[in-house]
């Protein structure tokens, strides 16, 4: 079995750190992993990705061309992978953020308010981490206790805060409804 | 080297998730490079980023210089005074170390290049993919020489060939290139570190006798034993062609023996240093010649046109330069057709046409972006 | 005017330092009248009387007529490519801080070609010599014009004077701060000398810009055809002032014009060698 995920976002929101923990837990776990990470040439703000690959055999192709799962912690970066999504593919977004659907066209879409949620706890950099427990909360792969145990090596002088943020991504992710967006909702969507 | 590497802080034997440039920058602590020096470019930034992190914490010398050309002599110098050295870049910042490269193969200093290509020509694009370095690795700098560049396709791929890298400059007294490409730099992976008595580790032929018949440049072996800078042994070294004395001439008989030396010392080891694996050999039609990340998308390839029923097989280069012609002309023997796939407009082509008889075609991909296993399929279906 | 005796000793075969000199490379290459033959000589004085052993003494040159300098002295020495001695010599240096690293080589090669090397291995203060040997010409090549050419002077590529400013190569090292900065000629032989064996003892990059005839190259180019025409100019134009203001001792070849000498600059600064042990301090290496 090989899952192919994109985690779509912008630069200093963790998303590439993120896709470094899901590979680096899913080695743990005796799969194999590969992660390419992308970004504009902004080092903050600019677009980033992170293309996660994980397989029960060793990985021959590690990039992705079509994800199973996307992974939208921006609208920007729906608007530019959403249309990447495999037919009948998997959407986790934070659905505070990211307000419809731009030509994708998931099977099912999970929300978490991971942003929000970080923010309650101080930090908004940990939105990533509350990510990740959604994420394995909705789709598993990984097993969540090594997926924590792998963020908490990651940040060990963060520990509690981390610990945290991924339990409340387990417990706050749920199936949502998202619109298809137009582009001008688009370019609306884009200033908040 | 003097220590054991279990007593150095290096990165200890297991199984690790991490990107290309660290596993390179770590395989080269453990390769016991002394000596770093290179000037930032995107995408091999995170080889000496990293490598200002640890050799510090080694006792190991790291220095960001003023630029590429100025990197690529400093590890020479380096070199010449005993030490192992290496410096890490791109396009760009490749260009201006060839001349460096000219010096190190002609003063025999050995030294360890990375280059993570990116899109070209000149800036291209910092941070996407490409393979446009494979000639001018070879032929970038002026006049005569040989050196050996290896070409990774993964995380793993891209630390061990890093040792072997470090271990072939010193066997042979040579600049060692190794040519990675961005996906494989900036790729995270699976990456085992074997036990370090598994590490096969080369540190070059030291000349120990006495001063007055010390012949720094005798072409009675291949590869005549080092000293560096203040063993007292009063050596000359010139980028002038030289004698076996290391002494500047214009003989033509200097000239003949130095050159030939030159070339031969890596010629002669080519079987030696070709690395390649082979996939699907046995009885294919059509072959994937191919290298770094391509490789990993024309496997792909090939298996799925094996489900099509494709006699198709790969041949991945791990060792491109000297190019391993062996193994290229035995596919070509039983092959009815050789395709090289390459995000280039065609340059490990040539080679390849050189050493075969049967159709050569490039699968070359935009540069910039990695081909899907899609892309070389269709090149496969439509040889057939 | 000054009158000058010139006086014709018996040449002997042998000299006191001929175990520092590669007798075997002899004759060398360098034109009658040149002023490199003094520089050999004054570095082997300074070696042998320096407080190093010789086999700590390394010599790295680049290209060019004094680029030959690497290949005469017999101590370790390495003979690189054009305008790159300084950073060869920087990486050696890093890596063997016990070794006394001396760069000689030509103003073409150290400040022209060389000329970004020049200026950062002076920011970062490692510790080694630079002797440039300033002739105002590329002279191997024939007989070019370069950075330290002086204003209106002629060579073989301004034939109508060149139209370019000179470095004023003092203050430019001292400006980038040097601990060390001296000028002289190769007429200031036993100045040189000492100077050199002070640039030894330096802690950091000490720098030493010798004015060197060159009467095949520069000087038939500009009226000063023979090796005594430069002695002459020298003898007349030199002015020793070692507090001299460097904004004004840029060289402009012109009668009447001083060429101001002197140790210029003589301080303390950490160098590349103390503030790299404070990182391997910070890194955990050195407690």
């Amino acid at each position: 079995m090989r899952w192919e995920i994109r985690w779509a976002g912008f630069g200093g929101q963790g998303v590439i750190r993120a896709g470094e923990i899901l590979g680096r837990a899913a080695i743990k776990q005796g799969f194999d992993a590969s992660m390419r990470p992308m970004y504009g040439p902004e080092k903050t703000g600019g677009w980033s990705r992170a293309d996660v690959v994980i397989s029960d055999e060793p990985i021959i192709f590690p990039l992705i061309v079509h994800p199973d799962i996307i992974v939208a912690m921006s609208q920007d970066g729906m608007n530019r992978d959403g249309r990447s999504l495999k037919k009948g593919g998997l959407l986790l977004v934070d659905d505070e953020i990211v307000k419809g659907l731009v030509e994708c066209n998931p099977s099912k879409i999970y929300g978490v308010r991971a942003t929000s949620i970080a923010d309650s706890l101080g930090r908004r950099i940990v939105a990533n981490i509350v990510m990740l427990g959604a994420f394995v909360k909705a789709f598993g792969i990984v097993d969540p206790d090594i997926l924590l145990e792998t963020i908490i090596e990651t940040f060990p002088k963060a520990a509690e805060l981390n610990r945290k943020a991924f339990k409340l991504g387990m417990e706050n992710v749920r199936e949502v409804a998202l619109k298809h967006i137009t582009s001008a909702r688009l370019a609306e969507s884009r200033e908040v | 080297m003097d220590q054991k590497l279990e007593e150095l802080k290096l990165l200890k034997p297991g199984t690790y998730f991490m990107m290309g440039n660290i596993a390179c920058a770590e395989a080269a602590l453990i390769a016991g490079c002394e000596f770093y020096a290179g000037y930032p470019i995107t995408p091999s930034n995170e080889i000496a980023e990293h490598m200002s992190r640890r050799m510090p914490e080694l006792g190991r010398h790291f220095i960001q210089m003023e630029d590429e050309i100025a990197s690529a002599v400093a590890i020479l110098g380096a070199s010449a005074a005993g030490v192992k050295a290496m410096t890490a870049t791109s396009g760009p910042g490749f260009s201006l170390m060839m001349e460096s490269i000219g010096l190190a193969a002609m003063l025999e200093l050995p030294c360890v290049i990375v280059d993570v290509q990116r899109a070209g020509p000149s800036t291209g694009i910092p941070t996407f993919v490409g393979q446009g370095d494979v000639m001018q690795a070879r032929w970038g700098s002026h006049g005569d020489y040989e050196l050996v560049a290896y070409a990774p396709s993964s995380v793993q791929e891209f630390f061990d060939l890093t040792i072997e890298a470090f271990n072939t400059s010193e066997l042979l007294r040579i600049p060692v290139i190794v040519l990675a490409d961005e996906v494989v730099g900036h790729m995270y992976g699976k990456l085992v570190v074997p036990e370090y008595s598994k590490i096969n580790i080369v540190n070059r032929k030291k000349y120990t006798g006495p001063r007055e018949k010390y012949l720094p440049y005798s072409c009675e072996t291949l590869v005549p034993p080092f000293v560096a800078a203040g063993d007292g042994y009063r050596i000359h070294m010139t980028g002038l062609t030289h004698d076996e004395r290391g002494y500047p001439s214009l003989e033509i008989d200097d000239s003949r023996k130095l050159i030939e030396r030159l070339v031969m010392k890596v010629r002669k080891n080519a079987k030696n240093l070709w690395k390649y694996e082979s996939y699907f050999m046995d009885d294919a039609d059509v072959v994937v010649i191919t290298f770094g990340v391509t490789a990993r998308s024309s496997l792909e390839a090939v298996k799925r046109a094996r489900a099509e029923g494709i006699k198709a097989g790969m041949l991945k280069l791990l060792t491109i330069w000297p190019f391993p012609e062996d193994p290229v002309r035995i596919a070509g023997e039983y092959a009815k057709r050789i395709l090289v796939a390459e995000i280039n407009m065609g340059q490990l082509i040539h080679p390849v046409k050189e050493v075969v008889r049967c159709p050569v075609v490039g699968i070359n991909y935009p540069v910039g972006y990695a081909p899907p296993p899609e892309y070389i399929l269709d090149g496969i279906r439509a040889s057939v | 005017m000054v009158e000058v005796q010139v006086l014709r000793e018996v040449v002997s075969s042998e000299s006191p330092r001929d175990d520092l000199i590669r007798r075997e490379r002899f004759p060398h290459i360098w034109c009658p009248g040149c002023g490199l033959g003094t520089v050999l000589k004054c570095y082997v004085e300074a070696i042998a009387s320096s407080d190093i052993p010789r086999d700590k003494h390394v010599i790295v040159s680049g290209i060019g007529c004094s680029g030959r300098m690497a290949g005469y002295v017999n101590i370790d020495s390495y003979h690189v490519t054009h305008g790159r001695p300084i950073a060869f010599a920087e990486g050696m240096k890093i890596v063997r801080p016990d070794l006394e690293v001396t760069v000689i080589s030509g103003d073409g090669d150290l400040v022209t070609i060389g000329g970004n090397h020049f200026i950062h291995a002076i920011r970062r203060n490692v510790d080694i010599n630079v002797f440039l040997v300033n002739n105002f010409i590329y002279g191997m090549t024939g007989n070019q014009y370069g950075s330290t050419t002086p204003l209106g002077a002629r060579s073989s590529t301004s034939p109508y004077g060149c139209p370019e400013y000179p470095f004023n190569l003092p203050l430019l090292a001292a400006a980038l701060g040097a601990p060390f900065v001296a000028r002289w000629t190769t007429l200031h032989v036993r100045q040189l000398a000492e100077a050199m064996k002070k640039a030894m003892k330096v802690k950091g990059f000490a720098f030493i810009e010798i004015i060197s005839p060159c009467p095949v190259g520069f000087g038939s180019y500009n009226e000063m055809r023979e090796g005594m025409d430069f002695i002459k100019f020298f003898l007349e134009n030199c002015i020793v002032d070692h507090n001299a203001d460097l904004n004004k001792v840029a060289i402009s070849m012109r009668p009447g014009d001083p060429i101001i000498l002197g140790n210029f600059v003589e301080r303390e600064a950490p160098t590349y060698h103390d503030l790299e042990r404070e990182v391997f301090r910070k890194a955990g290496w050195l407690k």
